[in-house]
């Protein structure tokens, strides 16, 4: 083993190179792989031996190897906790020799706008390691591109962030700062980091073992500004203030709040009448303060009902329910392959294989399932909306009309609310010949004969190589 | 030598000889160019150039308007009429007619249009006109396959182009959601479209409507004749029909053995019905269509029709039915074949609820303290572009798509808002259907005015349809015809509302 190099400033010695060999499945044809596709991210050491690096740098990994500092040799890692929320992952190296001479970094504070950050990493167009410094722009809330579905605090900068600094710390007076993550297509000098109040919150979640992710409120905070509307409510002309506007299904959220309560102060920050507080010198979004808290914790609210202020506190939980929006990591995909349909539940790994746009005609049905109707029509969704993915042509599905991407809403009578009961519908006997398929909501009627798809599966399933008919 | 000599000697007459006949085609166009196309005698008196002039809107900002202009062409009718397509008369402020293709250009009146069928009949008052002039012979039967030749006025000469007839086929007209019997044409001819005549010899075969690529459209020559006869039968005009069920090709052995059919594959399999074209027991979800006035339905819902050869059913409604006709049916249903009828509904854009146009209308519009409310329609859609279904924002454009699930019979939106004092705060509030303003629901904009009357402790109170953003807000009625006011001047709108006249249907326009 190599020892560092002992003139080495001290940052770049924690600063890790992290190289993964990565394998997706095929959410269309969800029994089959993607290519092995091999990328290069950076991570870095902090207390306890563990290296923090971002989540999609070792998402679907099958080989995660880390480089030390001018250390040629590979060492073997491993994920501990992996937080697709946040992008965030923690990795862990079983071999001691790799932590030999190695100093971990310590973890920042939020850096003002305007000071000067120092990106560390390994990004492509070079084996060596690189540093390029920059200015904090502005500190925001921003949609985090890893799961598709959440916004958190981050920091913009106009220090080059490459593919490759991925997971690599920004750095301002030797301490951690932020995890570079991320940059906007077609923005010039503009790259984003992870602040650390989001790295703080991964490792205080994950003491127990187990990561839980950010609880949420559960509520549509809109601004209140209109001064009919704050008369209404019997508010003072202070600015300050924003109304629920919508209550979702979180159960004690429903339980202690009301649609039209004014939030005066969450957490101790003042709420301005836009729905923002400032929060460390920034004015960000209020949403920002529930991502301090841990799952379970209680946030003390400042409400306006009736007009009169009240305390409420509130128990804060972690929202599932949204899941299938967001994209999903290491699990594989569920199916089910009878007589050459194609069965998958609907979520946005399916909508990503579609082609032409989301809101295309032939995909919008899909686009509503997934993202609308459980706010316009609660009452009728499903908890697992199943997709005729695609049909595996065979004799017996030779004269289907339905050509795939389409809804199934029955099969023998049954209704699908899960991929469960698609596999029980087919499997129950009846006196029918056919198995009939009942689609939405365009109703499309395909039946299959009985006999002769059930005798075709076995050859369907050695036709196209799948292993396997379910996954479930 | 001697040849080149005999050459140059001749070129001076070669010379002469084209520059007469270029001069003798300018002084006169109408005599040499009958000459010249000797199989089109005569029909330079059967087609007539047409200017419309007509007004555009902008339905971003609905208050605006502007003129547009084409030139077209019309046949003549006996009668002293002119048949043209409908087509660009919707909202016309200006008819303007030429014979020969050039001279003057005298005013003309829209006597009887029809945007479903996509006709119109112009007649004009100057009796002097038709002098000269002389009604086209229809064909009674129209052709489907063979050659044709385009005829129209451009730069005051008879064009004749050749073209090839390449089928009737029954698909969406170009103003209407319904399926109606088109020619269809092969052809690289340019700016094709605008209701020029198709001729087979003498007779008119069909006037095109449409150009895609290298294939036009033409409304045949049958259709035409029945449309014009059931005009003079019925007036006012009863409309074409449609058959507002959907339903579903059975080329599946599978589905066909499910719905118990017995013998040869065939028919059609009904999906669903609307409710409001569903008479108890007519009609039902699961019916296999087997046999629609007399005609067998076959697998792929075509069925073959005497004049024409195979055609899809959905030509039996606008088959010499009308609107309000009841069509027989023969439907194989639970295993037993069942003779039914089915209304005809009247093809209408009001019907549905975001309807597919809203012609000779000015857009319907309300602003109230600088909050702009627009029905939603395929033409409020349109103004992100034709590719609004990508463009337009996907709950509001989504609508065309599931029609039959909405529970209304049409929607209102918060298209925009005109910043002022008044509305402060709620400046980025827009593209949210309207569910109630103070407790009164919101069907169609006039409602609004109802819902404003219901203020209640001096406070307007509009709710959003259920969704994934903004649900309510609150204004102060107080202040609202004030502020209302001060909008209209500070952006220069005219008028604060304009609700589209009661009637849905336009059978003899006033203008």
């Amino acid at each position: 083993m190599l020892s560092l190099p002992a003139g080495a400033a001290s940052p770049e010695k924690s600063v890790i190179q992290i190289t993964t060999a990565s394998q997706q499945p095929s959410w269309d044809a969800p029994w089959r792989f993607d290519s092995v596709r091999r990328s290069s991210g950076t991570g870095f050491l902090i207390s306890g031996r563990r290296i923090i690096t971002n989540a999609h740098v070792v998402s679907w990994a099958k080989q995660i190897l880390v480089r030390r500092y001018q250390d040629p040799r590979p060492y073997s890692a491993k994920v501990k906790f992996i937080a697709h929320d946040c992008d965030l992952a923690i990795l862990e190296v079983e071999d001691d020799r790799f932590f030999q001479g190695m100093e971990s970094l310590e973890i920042g504070d939020l850096p003002p706008v305007r000071s000067t950050v120092v990106t560390y990493g390994y990004p492509a167009g070079g084996e060596q390691i690189s540093y390029t410094r920059g200015v904090v722009s502005r500190i925001e809330l921003q949609s985090y591109s890893h799961i598709g579905n959440r916004a958190y605090l981050a920091a913009q900068t106009d220090a080059a962030i490459n593919p490759g600094n991925s997971g690599g710390p920004v750095i301002q007076d030797d301490k951690v700062v932020g995890v570079a993550f991320q940059g906007i297509p077609g923005l010039e000098n503009t790259g984003f980091f992870i602040p650390t109040t989001l790295v703080k919150h991964l490792l205080k979640d994950v003491e127990d073992g187990v990561y839980d992710g950010f609880p949420q409120v559960g509520v549509r905070l809109v601004p209140l500004q209109n001064p009919a509307f704050r008369q209404a409510l019997k508010l003072p002309d202070d600015d300050l203030g924003a109304r629920v506007d919508h209550i979702f299904d979180f159960p004690k959220t429903k339980e202690l709040l009301r649609r039209d309560d004014v939030l005066l102060k969450a957490g101790g920050y003042a709420v301005a009448s836009d729905g923002t507080i400032l929060y460390a010198g920034n004015r960000v979004f209020v949403g920002v303060v529930f991502n301090d808290f841990q799952k379970g914790e209680t946030v003390p609210l400042s409400l306006w009902r009736e007009g009169k202020t009240i305390t409420v506190n509130l128990p804060l939980d972690i929202y599932q329910g949204d899941r299938t929006e967001g994209n999903q990591y290491d699990v594989l995909p569920r199916y089910f392959v009878f007589g050459g349909l194609v069965f998958t539940p609907l979520n946005r790994d399916f909508m990503r294989t579609l082609a032409g746009g989301w809101t295309d005609t032939p995909n919008n049905e899909l686009f509503y399932e997934l993202f609308y109707r459980k706010h316009e029509s609660p009452l009728t969704i499903r908890k697992e909306p199943v997709v005729l993915a695609s049909i595996l042509a065979h004799g017996v599905n030779a004269n289907l009309e339905t050509r795939g991407r389409t809804l199934i809403d029955r099969v023998n009578g049954i209704k699908i609310e899960q991929m469960e009961d698609l596999v029980r519908a087919f499997n129950q006997g009846t006196n029918s010949a056919q198995h009939v398929l009942e689609f939405y909501p365009d109703r499309n009627l395909e039946c299959l004969d009985r006999v002769a798809t059930e005798a075709a599966n076995p050859s369907i399933l050695k036709t196209y190589g799948i292993s396997k008919d379910r996954r479930l | 030598m001697k040849t080149i000599s005999s050459l140059n000697s001749l070129m001076p007459i070669r010379l002469l000889v084209v520059a007469v006949l270029f001069l003798q085609g300018v002084m006169y166009p109408h005599t040499s160019l009958a000459k010249e196309s000797g199989s089109l005698r005569g029909l330079e008196a059967s087609i007539v150039t047409l200017e419309i002039t007509r007004q555009t809107y902008d339905y971003q900002q609905p208050w605006t308007r502007r003129t547009d202009q084409v030139t077209k062409m019309g046949v003549v009718l006996a009668g002293n009429e002119i048949l043209t397509t409908a087509d660009f008369l919707q909202d016309h402020t200006l008819i303007r007619i030429q014979k020969g293709g050039r001279g003057l250009w005298v005013e003309g009146n829209l006597k009887w249009i029809d945007y479903h069928a996509n006709m119109a009949v112009i007649d004009l008052s100057d009796s002097k006109f038709w002098v000269g002039l002389k009604p086209i012979v229809i064909a009674k039967q129209t052709p489907s396959r063979g050659p044709a030749q385009m005829v129209r006025w451009r730069n005051g000469v008879l064009e004749s182009r050749d073209l090839s007839i390449n089928r009737l086929s029954v698909k969406k007209g170009k103003l209407t959601f319904i399926d109606v019997l088109q020619l269809e044409l092969d052809t690289e001819i340019a700016g094709i479209g605008w209701s020029e005549a198709i001729v087979r010899g003498q007779q008119l075969i069909g006037i095109t409507s449409s150009k895609e690529e290298h294939t036009c459209a033409a409304l045949p020559a049958s259709f035409l004749r029945m449309c014009l006869a059931a005009r003079q039968e019925a007036k006012p005009f009863r409309g074409l029909g449609y058959f507002a069920f959907v339903w579903q090709r059975s080329n599946n052995p599978a589905t066909l053995e499910f719905l118990n059919l017995r013998g040869e594959p065939r028919g059609v399999v009904v999906l669903d019905v609307p409710k409001n074209t569903r008479p108890e027991g007519a009609l039902q979800p699961q019916d296999l269509i087997l046999n629609v006035e007399g005609f067998d339905i076959d697998t792929q819902g075509d069925y073959l029709d005497p004049e024409f050869g195979v055609l899809s059913m959905e030509n039996l409604a606008t088959r010499n039915r009308w609107a309000g006709d009841q069509v027989r049916l023969k439907v194989l249903r639970t295993g037993k074949e069942v003779d039914t009828t089915y209304q005809l509904p009247k093809a209408d854009y009001k019907a549905d609820s975001v309807p597919d146009a809203a012609f000779d209308q000015e857009p319907e519009y309300l602003i109230m303290g600088g909050l702009v409310f627009q029905p939603l329609s395929v033409p409020y859609l349109q103004s992100w572009g034709t590719d609004y279904l990508r463009k337009a924002p996907f709950r509001l454009s989504f609508t065309t798509q599931n029609k039959t699930s909405l529970d209304r019979p049409s929607l209102v939106v918060l298209s925009t808002i005109l910043p002022d004092s008044y509305n402060l705060g709620y400046q980025e509030a827009r593209w949210l259907i309207l569910d109630a303003m103070n407790g009164k629901k919101i069907n169609r904009l006039s409602d609004l005015i109802e819902g404003k009357k219901a203020a209640k402790n001096g406070l307007h109170e509009l709710f959003f349809q259920q969704g994934d953003s903004l649900s309510k807000l609150m204004l102060d009625a107080t202040q609202t015809d004030e502020a209302t006011q001060r909008v209209l001047d500070r952006y220069g709108i005219e008028k604060p509302f304009v609700f589209a006249p009661a009637t849905s249907t336009k059978e003899t326009p006033q203008r």
